[in-house]
């Protein structure tokens, strides 16, 4: 694959302007959407005013199944072109990932507690979302506990391939055990079912997650590609004596 | 052929003699099934409502203590360079180090069940089918948990991290085998008993069909 971006360089000089930008519709967006979602959006008639959990639980735990694909994307490029770049980012993407994981099951358990009256149920869906949470913090773990860099990286992308075993089950398990959790309401075939006052807000807030996301995930790239250099730099240094 | 099965006799030799894990994990097994009613209370009723998950918990907590050492010594003292260098693949030797592993750890703790489920009062008409839950299930431990062993093969404090990072792919196995018990347990549904029993057997044929193949890469990886 021949493209300039697999130079992390090249691609940094080029992202870099981007991200306070990326930051700043970030905060535009969820100030907004904050807004639409406590004050422009209906109240439901079971739920009342609970339902505003809604517009951070859904788009976390998008954003927490959306980055873990990321990284295994990109961890498999890795593996196939051994492009540092690819690998940088799978790195880079996984804290903010396990983050909105974190985020996605607080603030369901806060939203569980008034509707089905407990914090916690071993519900099908609460549970692939919980391994998920585990799949995060191993690459995490396992990535960082490698001294050799080039081994490190190969493994931990390997583990994350591996992951990617539970996202269908995330998915679907909704759909084939029959539990507490309700169904998916957007990704139906057909018209989703919920209302257009609700879908906004909802919306708006994905895109706010998105940003920040990649606002983070440039961060976080440049700090991967800092900590290379420095390793790098050190094996040089062991070998000049 | 011949050489797969010379393989699996010596490795399933060595492993069984005094210095292999088989009693260590025998032993492991013992104590987290002595420890979890001591700890739980003596009451008969709960006890033996909850008996097969305890034994598969205890079987989960087994295998994540014995597959530290599957590649790890002969990655060290040099067996695997020659094995490398010998006329069978990667794919073979790992699928018969799993073999082994199997054969070695699981086999001995469906000898000691019968007695160890007495003391977590598993009803008694249930033993054959935990014992045969077992033996379904288990080879997907060891197949699935290779990839991870040779995943932290070159780490220094591999013994903790392979937990962790193998555990989550242990949870459909615990899950359907604990639960084909557990729904005889409660009353007679056999039609569910039978269907989570399929899941289990596919869960474990898939697991040796594919995981020899993972495995065989991650120990290329480590040549690299």
């Amino acid at each position: 694959m021949k493209n300039k971006f697999v130079n992390p360089g090249t691609l940094l000089n080029f992202v870099k302007p981007i991200s306070p930008w990326l930051g700043f519709t970030s905060v535009m967006l969820l100030a907004f959407g904050l807004w639409l979602s406590f004050y422009h959006s209906p109240i439901d008639y079971q739920q009342g005013n609970a339902v505003r959990i809604m517009y951070v639980h859904v788009p976390a735990a998008w954003m927490s199944m959306m980055i873990y694909t990321f990284m295994a994307m990109s961890s498999l490029f890795g593996i196939v072109y051994g492009h540092i770049t690819a690998y940088c980012l799978a790195k880079a993407a996984a804290p903010i990932g396990a983050t909105f994981t974190a985020i996605c099951l607080v603030s369901g358990s806060a939203w569980g507690k008034p509707m089905w009256g407990t914090w916690w149920v071993w519900d099908a869906r609460l549970t692939s979302v919980l391994v998920l949470f585990f799949f995060y913090v191993g690459y995490i773990v396992f990535s960082n506990s490698f001294n050799d860099f080039s081994k490190g990286e190969k493994f931990s992308s390997i583990l994350s391939i591996i992951g990617l075993i539970n996202l269908p089950i995330i998915k679907f398990s909704v759909d084939y055990w029959n539990t507490l959790h309700q169904p998916a309401s957007i990704s139906k075939i057909g018209a989703p079912s919920i209302h257009t006052d609700m879908l906004i807000p909802l919306l708006v807030m994905f895109l706010s997650f998105v940003f920040i996301f990649l606002h983070l995930l440039i961060i976080r790239f440049q700090l991967e590609l800092n900590n290379r250099r420095l390793n790098i730099r050190n094996m040089k240094v062991h070998r000049t004596g | 052929m011949i050489f797969l099965k010379v393989l699996l006799i010596k490795e399933v030799k060595r492993s069984m003699s005094l210095r292999g894990s088989y009693i260590l994990s025998l032993a492991f097994f013992s104590i987290t099934l002595i420890l979890l009613p001591i700890g739980i209370g003596p009451d008969k009723n709960i006890l033996s409502n909850i008996s097969p998950g305890l034994i598969w918990v205890s079987i989960v907590l087994t295998s994540l203590l014995s597959l530290n050492s599957l590649f790890h010594e002969d990655f060290y003292d040099g067996t695997l360079d020659i094995y490398r260098m010998g006329s069978l693949s990667f794919v073979e030797i790992a699928f018969i180090k799993s073999l082994s592993h199997w054969i070695t750890n699981f086999l001995p703790l469906v000898m000691v069940t019968p007695l160890l489920s007495l003391m977590v009062g598993l009803p008694n008409n249930l033993l054959l089918y935990i014992i045969l839950s077992i033996l379904i299930g288990t080879p997907s431990l060891s197949f699935i948990g290779s990839m991870g062993s040779a995943l932290t093969l070159s780490l220094r404090h591999h013994n903790l991290l392979l937990p962790l990072i193998v555990f989550p792919l242990f949870l459909p196995t615990l899950i359907f085998g604990s639960g084909a018990i557990s729904s005889l347990v409660f009353s007679g549904f056999e039609e569910v008993f039978l269907r989570q029993m399929y899941i289990l057997s596919g869960i474990s044929g898939l697991s040796m069909v594919i995981c020899p193949f993972i495995t065989s890469f991650i120990l290329d990886s480590n040549y690299d």
